[in-house]
């Protein structure tokens, strides 16, 4: 098997993206036309961007980049073909709302992210599918699209929670009086909802399956320590200094699991037979 | 020119295959394959140990055994289902070939193919396999493997016939279910062979049979 960062690097920015637009999604729902545009602007470009870079992770795994363009051949068999055209599809919607923020605001208001919402959920479930081969067990179980869609989750809450710190750091305020609460406690929720996920897919995972592979999906024990941090730094609530330090060591957990674990599962790839 | 074989198949009599791999040379040699890269790979299945008799002596049960594997041409071939690009196709008799033009080197065949029977080359940054040596079929040869197994335990012909002649399990250990893909070879299990999921033994070369 060849290096797989590539496709750690691409999985995860896609899922963090999918997840950091449902969120604004669930923001926007909740919030009756008191969005902050610029936020949101901020917010989406930076979605962008994480699915142009996953896009181009996800190029360098290829031996030959410059045929790509067959990929999507396949459409009607193939799931890594459904899920290029839908990751592409997904660039696409976020590429059009961001442009269309800049120039007629009322996309971001209520309706504008769903066709981005929709995308980004066939992305993720195509990327899932991928992996459900009936000839590798040790992926081929529910502990993949629990563990995917947890991933999308917590990173995406994560993003959401960073924007708005980012925002206050800014403004200099705190995050308390800087508004926009709904899309704060969607995140939390969002964060929590995916180390739950997290936690399940690791309890779901097969066990003994092979000699040489992982038995199970490992415990998100970083993570674990990300949430706690996490926790602390939502209680300990108001303060300028002492929160966005907890916040990045939070975040550095949590990402730092998510990439740990991502390539505990490319590791753990072990098909049957030969 | 001749006519290809209708759904040709491998056959390997288990029983009196010795392992020598002169069949994985051959293939290489031929198809100018570097070093990693084994569209035919002998796999060395091995296990046992001691056993206590009732006399308060020991005896043993080892076993050991060669099987000699390559693409087996599915019926069902999940390379070809997986592929992105159509690269990965089965022609009318059954072969499964890359059409090198369209393979972008995404590896997802290798991922899923059961026999590890598409490899990488990163020579071309494409997918490489077995093609049953079809130039030599259209000259009336026999695939180079073939020809050059010592002991005739390497044969191959028409599915069909191979099928009529063929006794006892379709697949033992280390091979996976035959369900799963539904390959075109016929394995003559050798006395020792054990069933498929069997944990009684190991691969030995696993460093001559894994993916590079």
């Amino acid at each position: 098997m060849r290096r797989h960062w590539s496709l750690v690097m691409f999985t995860l920015s896609i899922q963090a993206s999918v997840g950091c637009l449902w969120c604004m999604q669930a923001g926007i729902f909740s919030n009756d036309g008191g969005d902050d545009l610029l936020y949101l602007r901020f917010q989406i470009l930076t979605t962008l961007c994480l699915v142009l870079a996953g896009l181009a992770a996800a190029m360098t795994h290829l031996g030959k980049p410059g045929d790509s363009l067959y990929a999507v051949k396949n459409i009607q068999h193939s799931w890594l073909s459904r899920e290029i055209l839908s990751v592409s599809l997904f660039a696409g919607s976020l590429a059009v709302i961001a442009a269309a923020s800049f120039f007629y605001s009322p996309v971001l208001s209520s309706w504008g992210l769903l066709a981005g919402s929709l995308t980004g959920g066939m992305a993720l479930y195509a990327m899932t599918r991928v992996y459900i081969i009936r000839t590798v067990p040790c992926w081929n179980h529910a502990g993949t699209p629990l563990n995917f869609l947890g991933s999308a989750f917590l990173l995406g809450g994560l993003l959401i929670v960073l924007g708005l710190n980012l925002k206050a750091l800014l403004q200099g305020v705190s995050l308390d009086t800087l508004g926009l609460e709904e899309y704060r406690i969607i995140a939390y929720t969002a964060v929590l909802m995916g180390f739950l996920l997290k936690i399940s897919a690791a309890a779901k995972s097969p066990s003994g399956i092979s000699p040489f592979g992982q038995d199970k999906i490992r415990l998100p024990l970083m993570q674990g320590c990300g949430i706690a941090l996490w926790l602390v730094y939502v209680a300990i609530g108001g303060s300028i200094v002492v929160q966005p330090i907890l916040l990045c060591l939070a975040a550095t957990c949590l990402v730092a699991g998510e990439i740990i674990q991502r390539i505990d599962f490319y590791n753990s790839y072990q098909r049957v037979g030969l | 020119m001749k006519q290809l074989p209708k759904r040709p198949a491998f056959y390997l009599d288990t029983q009196i295959c010795t392992g020598c791999k002169t069949c994985m040379v051959a293939c290489k040699d031929k198809n100018d394959l570097e070093a990693g890269v084994r569209w035919r790979r002998v796999v060395e299945y091995t296990g046992g140990e001691w056993l206590p008799l009732s006399d308060g002596t020991f005896g043993q049960d080892v076993f050991s055994y060669y099987i000699s594997v390559s693409c087996n041409h599915c019926t069902e071939p999940i390379c070809v289902e997986v592929c992105p690009t159509t690269a990965m196709n089965q022609d009318e008799h059954g072969i499964v070939t890359v059409d090198e033009s369209k393979c972008m080197g995404c590896g997802y065949c290798e991922w899923a193919c059961p026999y590890s029977a598409p490899q990488y080359r990163a020579e071309s940054g494409r997918m490489s396999k077995c093609d049953f040596c079809r130039d030599e079929l259209l000259t009336g040869g026999v695939p180079v493997c073939v020809a050059a197994c010592p002991t005739r335990a390497l044969n191959f012909g028409e599915f069909d016939a191979l099928q009529q002649v063929s006794v006892g399990r379709k697949t033992f250990a280390p091979l996976p279910d035959s369900g799963l893909t539904e390959p075109n070879a016929i394995y003559k299990p050798h006395r020792m062979g054990k069933p498929v999921e069997s944990k009684a033994g190991h691969i030995a070369n696993p460093e001559e049979t894994r993916d590079a």
